[in-house]
């Protein structure tokens, strides 16, 4: 018994470090500048709650929010969809070439992303994606496609042979077999892998830092980073300020969804 | 089923998936591994050098500190951080439902956050003069431990690490628990007819049967740390000096800060074969047989 | 139910993706040839209306510029961006303000994404000219008249007798200073120091009462770099600058090396604050600002701030050799890449021309306003109203011999990443001048810069 408790405190304490230093900004962002240096790390003396006000004057959040929302949806929708069909071509159609399609796709598991930001970057310029928003979408679903198609493709091969032919004997060809029927039945791992290509492209700095890092392109990260060089900030009130609001989105959907973000990140182990 | 799945779907089906990956991830290898063979400055290629990049590299100390910083980190993730987690997690397994939620809360909360927010955070932690660190060991009387953790070339690497390891910690640790609720009940109370302790349990038992997990984990982690260089362009763009480059923040440094693509491609090809040769040693050493539970 | 929820939630995502990625830039407006022609007859302003009367549209135009200090954030938003829409009615810039100008720069120019029209900074300015990326400017401002607005004109043309960046002309009379905290300087009853001697020993006096003497800031190296060794080097012998600055003498020379060594020893007896090699520009002012340091050695344009926060004195770095007078040699600012600059292949060359006059022209009334000397003329100059500024301006006209940085004035890009990762590590601790000089005499040795010339 003597041993559990230890046990238990061990755990909690390893819990709340994990937590604690977004709490210590959390009371960063509402200390005044001086106090921040007198007392870093104490609860404030005088709580000062203009820092956010400040902050949200010089770094637009809700642009670049957008932005962030924008890159993030659109790698979902473009990954989850071309990776199903993909995963489904693979695994359950007659296709020749199936086992060198699912090889060649796990280069892509091998290759960190950032590899290729020299040609990528030159070639995206070149493409006429100079500017766009899909000059980021695109990289991104390519790289998620990897892993998405390797998780969907093992859902699926769990999947009995008939439900092909129960819809060829319905009457529905190939498209409304895959819309209608498989789409719905492997819904489970395609939303367990969207939550992860969520998390992972909310949070992506290394190419966006790259190909994203003009006025208009940047998303939340690159934002954050370029406000923290430029602005000049040597108040940490400020600094706390911008760290929690554009930390937010992400903490809330957090809070909300732990459970489907735990799922979401410890799917791919499982299955493989 | 041929006439369901005509030829005209299966290329349906496979091309957009296909045709995306092979655009934007396969494609771009080719210019890169034609511009390591020439100078080039960004805008346009002054020339074919032949091997001179790659003979320019090798003699260069950077790129050598550079992986070595690299492997380092490589190195703590797999020896420190994944047997950490591995702890915490066979804990986790002993512990009460309640501890446990408060746990399992901490510890993903970091992977949900971004690199840059880890960083500040961090370089708080870490600052000189009132930072988190400092003042402990000041705090307890340890003045003379007290240093500029993130300026000093010897504990720069080490600090960077430990910013990165940290945020993925509690993630691996999720990924073993996974792996050891998946492990059916029978074969613990095997062990506690044997009397088996807590840690001969988890030596025998376990760990033989978390193999294909801690393989995964394994793979990412090592190709995670690899290609780490936000962290670093975040806390210390590669400084003091050039002390805390990884092969990637060099490659990065030579294309972007020197203009030399030629140089910064030759890093680049390089680092692909070497994450090739990196998984397929992975791949072997930890063998593939399927478990029978 | 959830599923037509699921469905129209999609279906606005995809619309959201669809609008953001087709939003790009539409080219509008005349052609360069044929607004070339126009140019001769109109002046600034003019040309804006033509032009776009013919397109019938705003045309649309990018920029960007160095979102640095106060100052140049009060020049860009109370002088440039608020006038700019009266002046061109029918010009729409997209502006983008950056902390980190060089590298920004030449990933655009890398790509072929400049903007039309942006302050050129010397870092990246070689590379950009020799992609042939950056508007010659000599003829164009010639024609218009814009040029006689310059005192001394030659002051623009860098060395193959172009015109890349047309500015205000502040910067050659900005120098490294050393500010001090009179309060804090009183307390311990030190004085002005006159020699590098006596700013040792004002400094030993501060370190034993536990106070850090000097804020500088060590990321990129930028105060060793911008200003720190070249000065020290100057105080010492400053035909040693001179040699440096022209390629007469390399790395290896002792002269260069005591000078490195200077920055050494004062980091080994705690003259810099702690962790100096990662403590950023704006946390360098505020250890002086929140009184944490007694003194500051920067650009003197950061004079407002440092007034304002603490009762502020102000000296030269002090000489380290009895033939040479402090005050005698100084550095300067500037390189004639600095300036406003405009993309040699934008789609509007003469309005992107009028736009980098406008801006100029802006700047320099600003800095006027502010009581500053300058090299472009302006019809609001006012004295200057700070005492600080006037005794530091009072020691300008004093010396003898003005040197411009050397990082701008002798370095290619490379060598320039090369210097500033070289100069933050010397902060780091650990590393001496001899291998300083032995690691970064072979990238000087490679300069492409004076082969050019």
């Amino acid at each position: 018994m003597k041993q559990k408790l230890w046990l238990k405190l061990l755990l909690i304490a390893a819990g709340i470090g994990f937590l604690y230093p977004m709490f210590w900004m959390v009371l960063t962002s509402l200390k005044g500048k001086s106090e921040f240096y007198v007392n870093p790390f104490g609860l404030p003396k005088e709580w000062v709650f203009t820092n956010f006000g400040e902050a949200l004057a010089s770094l637009d959040i809700l642009k670049y929010s957008l932005n962030s929302v924008i890159y993030t949806f659109g790698t979902c929708l473009i990954t989850l969809l071309f990776g199903s069909m993909l995963a489904y071509c693979i695994t359950r159609m007659k296709f020749r070439f199936s086992r060198q399609a699912m090889f060649y796709m796990s280069v892509g598991l091998v290759i960190p992303i950032q590899v290729v930001m020299i040609p990528l970057y030159m070639m995206v310029m070149k493409m006429g994606l100079k500017g766009s928003r899909l000059s980021l979408i695109l990289p991104y679903s390519a790289f998620q496609l990897a892993s998405t198609v390797l998780m969907i493709s093992a859902f699926l091969a769990t999947l009995p042979g008939e439900l092909e032919e129960a819809a060829a004997i319905d009457g529905c060809n190939v498209y409304q077999a895959f819309f209608k029927i498989i789409l719905r039945v492997i819904k489970p791992a395609v939303l367990t892998r969207g939550v992860f290509i969520f998390i992972s492209i909310w949070n992506e700095f290394a190419i966006a830092q790259v190909l994203g890092n003009t006025e208009k392109l940047r998303p939340i990260p690159v934002a954050l980073q370029s406000f923290f060089l430029s602005v000049g900030v040597s108040h940490w009130g400020l600094i706390g300020a911008a760290v929690v609001m554009t930390s937010l989105p992400s903490v809330l959907i957090y809070c909300l969804g732990n459970k489907q973000i735990e799922n979401a990140l410890t799917a791919g182990a499982v299955l493989k | 089923m041929n006439r369901f799945f005509t030829k005209r779907a299966v290329f349906l089906f496979a091309f957009p998936g296909l045709a995306l990956f092979t655009v934007f991830v396969v494609f771009p290898m080719i210019p890169q591994l034609l511009i390591s063979f020439q100078s080039h400055n960004g805008a346009e290629s002054t020339g074919w050098v032949g091997w001179d990049n790659y003979k320019n590299l090798l003699q260069s100390s950077v790129f050598w500190k550079a992986h070595r910083n690299t492997y380092f980190i490589v190195g703590c993730s797999l020896f420190i951080a994944l047997p950490i987690s591995l702890l915490l997690a066979l804990m986790l397994d002993r512990t009460s439902p309640r501890v446990r939620a408060v746990f399992k809360f901490g510890a993903l909360f970091p992977s949900v956050l971004s690199v840059t927010v880890i960083g500040k955070m961090w370089t708080g932690i870490y600052d000189p003069d009132w930072g988190m660190i400092n003042s402990a060991l000041r705090g307890i009387g340890l003045e003379g431990l007290a240093q500029s953790w993130l300026t000093n070339p010897d504990t720069v690497v080490a600090c960077v690490a430990a910013a990165f390891l940290w945020q993925y910690i509690g993630l691996n640790c999720i990924l073993f628990y996974a792996g050891i609720k998946a492990i059916p009940e029978q074969y613990y109370e095997a062990a506690v007819v044997d009397g088996a302790g807590f840690f001969r349990a988890s030596v025998r038992i376990t760990i033989p049967l978390l193999k294909d997990i801690i393989k995964y984990v394994v793979i990412v982690s090592t190709l995670g740390s690899m290609g780490m260089y936000a962290h670093i362009l975040v806390m210390t763009a590669g400084g003091p000096g050039d002390a805390s480059r990884s092969v990637l923040y060099q490659m990065y440094y030579k294309a972007f800060s020197m203009s030399q693509f030629g140089e910064g491609c030759a890093i680049a090809v390089i680092f692909i074969v070497e994450c090739m040769i990196v998984s397929l040693i992975i791949n072997k050493s930890i063998a593939r047989e399927p478990i029978q539970y | 139910m959830k599923k037509t929820w699921i469905g129209i939630v999609t279906a606005i995502f995809l619309m959201c993706g669809l609008a953001a990625c087709s939003g790009k830039d539409s080219p509008g407006g005349t052609s360069a040839a044929d607004a070339g022609t126009q140019a001769q007859t109109g002046g600034a302003g003019t040309q804006a209306e033509t032009d776009a009367a013919v397109s019938g549209e705003k045309v649309k135009l990018r920029g960007v510029y160095l979102n640095g200090d106060e100052v140049q954030n009060d020049i860009m938003d109370n002088y440039i961006k608020k006038n700019l829409a009266e002046k061109f009615p029918n010009v729409e810039i997209e502006w983008e303000g950056t902390g980190d100008l060089t590298n920004l720069l030449k990933t655009y120019s890398a790509t072929g994404d400049l903007p039309d029209v942006w302050y050129s900074d010397a870092a990246s300015a070689t590379a950009i000219i020799n992609a042939g990326n950056q508007l010659n400017m000599a003829d164009y401002i010639t024609k218009d008249g814009f040029i006689d607005n310059y005192v001394n004109p030659d002051a623009l043309y860098y060395s193959d007798g172009g015109i890349y960046a047309i500015s205000s002309g502040i910067d050659a009379f900005y120098t490294p200073a050393v500010y001090y905290n009179k309060e804090i300087f009183k307390q311990y009853n030190l004085e002005v120091p006159q020699t590098y001697d006596e700013l040792l020993e004002v400094c030993q006096t501060l370190i034993d009462n536990g106070v850090t003497p000097i804020s500088i800031t060590g990321t990129t190296g930028w105060s060793v770099r911008n200003f720190l060794f070249f000065t020290i080097l100057m105080n010492e012998d400053p035909a040693a600058a001179q040699a440096l600055l022209s390629n007469e003498i390399d790395f290896t020379d002792e002269r260069v090396i005591g000078a490195l060594k200077k920055i050494e020893d004062m980091l080994n007896m705690g003259c810099f604050p702690e962790g100096v090699a990662n403590i950023d520009f704006s946390t360098h002012c505020a250890l002086y600002t929140e009184g944490k340091t007694a003194m500051i050695a920067t650009m003197s344009w950061s004079y407002g701030e440092l007034e304002a926060a603490q009762d502020t004195g102000v000296f030269m770095w002090p000489s380290s050799n009895p033939e040479v007078k402090t005050g005698q040699a100084i550095q300067i600012w500037g390189s004639t890449l600095n300036g406003w600059a405009v993309n040699a292949k934008s789609e509007h060359l003469d309005l992107a021309v009028q736009i980098a006059e406008y801006c100029t022209k802006q700047e320099a009334l600003r800095h006027a306003e502010k009581g500053s000397s300058l090299n472009f003329k302006t019809d609001n100059a006012a004295p200057i109203t700070s005492e600080l500024e006037k005794e530091r301006m009072e020691m300008y006209s004093n010396a003898e011999l003005y040197l411009k940085p050397l990082h701008l004035n002798a370095m290619d890009s490379a060598v320039m990443a090369e210097f500033s990762t070289y100069t933050n590590l010397l902060l780091a601790g650990d590393y001496t001048a001899q291998q300083f000089s032995e690691d970064f005499n072979p990238i000087w040795k490679a300069n492409t810069w004076f082969q050019k010339q």
